[in-house]
């Protein structure tokens, strides 16, 4: 959302009506009486703070969580200082050893596409790094879901020489050696999609931080544990690592409705209170452009 | 013609999977509630300067995002019939303003070449004629 034409904001300044007129545009529907506002302290109550660094201060994700939740500045930040919900508390506490400190966010300071100054890996976790990590590391290779346990008894295994970190030569025995699923499905999937690549390389890719070549524990746990709720369970392949919700399916993958078919209906607010907006109050009076998208 | 931003779920809350923050990109964590929502927008919009143009925000049920397919980013255009003209590619290389801008200056034409206004219903329902 960060490119926008200039055309369409002069467009948009000359013609757009802000939400306190456009309740006498829908004359169609009759608007029905407005709850009062969001805030139960009333109107005149300063809202709170919203979960973001405001004033840009901020040049790191850790300053800003420090300074929010710190409370008692000692560069560890417990559950009970944290307050927010356990399953993001989880996704923050990267190495998973109960408290969120500077180590574990350092990932995620950084443009993205830019190698980080101290050679992290990035923070993001695509899918085909996803299902890599996931097949190379499951008990049983059909699971649809995965635990951090099982991850790291797995890594375990994996490191015969017991030094803490799985190289290239460790993991292609390994994998050989389970035969959990036919040889070549992995090397197939990167055909498909196009990579010229092997599957060490690509799930080494996202995995190893500190850039040495190898995967250590910490790391396959720091890849792992962000995307498992808050029981450690990772549903593979899921938007979030989550598991969807009953009648969900992949509808955030669907397609979205076409040209030519009805616009889904709906009703929104502006943020900063007011009346609802009905998209359907401007059928026949006026087009209606829709910027979907949010400021990270 | 009538614009909004339909502000939707982050997405790359710095606790989210895909995490972004610092060095330039904007700092905010998942926001929980409707309330924390509403919060980001409003920055949103002024950091980014679209407050030509009004905002509605999703319900954290993302209800309305997913019924347009609508995460990271995503460009529409309704007609006046209430049927989709413009349907941009999914975000974020899908995410383009030009082709937007070309759909809005073809929706103006065909407007202006129709038969006018129909005459608007009083508030009654009524058609005036």
């Amino acid at each position: 959302m960060r490119r926008m034409s200039p055309w369409i904001l002069t467009l948009a300044a000359s013609t757009t009506v802000v939400s306190g007129a456009a309740a006498g545009m829908m004359m169609e529907a009759p608007t029905p009486p407005s709850p009062p506002p969001s805030s139960p302290s009333g109107a005149s109550a300063p809202a709170p703070a919203p979960p973001m660094d405001v004033a840009g201060r901020h040049t790191s994700v850790w300053t800003y969580l420090r300074d929010r939740y710190d409370g008692d500045g000692d560069g560890r930040i417990t559950g009970e200082e944290y307050g927010r919900d356990a399953a993001r508390f989880a996704r923050l506490d990267r190495d998973g050893d109960g408290v969120i400190t500077a180590s574990d966010v350092q990932g995620s300071s950084r443009r993205p596409g830019r190698p980080s100054r101290d050679g992290r890996a990035t923070g993001r976790r695509p899918m085909l790094a996803q299902r890599l990590v996931a097949m190379s590391f499951q008990d049983d290779a059909d699971a649809s879901s995965m635990t951090v346990a099982e991850a790291a008894r797995a890594f375990a295994a994996y490191d015969t020489n017991d030094d803490g970190r799985v190289d290239e030569a460790e993991f292609t025995c390994a994998v050989a050696a389970r035969r959990v699923m036919p040889p070549g499905v992995n090397e197939r999937m990167l055909e498909r999609l196009g990579r010229e690549t092997t599957v060490w390389a690509a799930m080494v890719e996202s995995v190893d931080g500190d850039r040495d070549g190898m995967i250590g524990r910490a790391e396959l746990v720091g890849f792992v544990r962000p995307l498992a709720d808050a029981e450690g369970v990772w549903t593979i392949g899921a938007p979030n690592g989550r598991a969807a919700r009953p009648g969900e399916g992949r509808a955030s993958r669907g397609s979205g409705p076409a040209v030519g078919v009805m616009a889904p209906d709906f009703e929104l607010r502006p943020p900063g209170g007011g009346e609802a907006v009905r998209l359907s109050s401007f059928r026949h009076e006026r087009a209606v452009a829709l910027i979907f998208g949010s400021y990270t | 013609m009538q614009f909004f931003v339909v502000y939707i779920r982050e997405a790359h809350p710095l606790d989210g999977t895909s995490p972004l923050g610092g060095g330039g990109m904007p700092i905010v964590e998942d926001p929980i509630t409707l309330e924390e929502r509403n919060g980001v927008a409003e920055v949103c919009m002024t950091r980014l300067a679209l407050e030509p143009m009004a905002a509605l925000v999703d319900g954290v049920d993302d209800a309305v995002g997913r019924a347009y397919a609508a995460h990271p980013d995503r460009l529409y255009l309704v007609g006046r019939d209430g049927r989709i003209v413009y349907q941009g590619g999914p975000g974020p290389g899908g995410f383009k303003p030009e082709e937007l801008a070309a759909a809005i200056r073809a929706e103006r034409v065909r407007s202006a070449g129709s038969d006018g206004r129909p005459p608007a219903p009083d508030r009654q329902g009524h058609s005036p004629h």
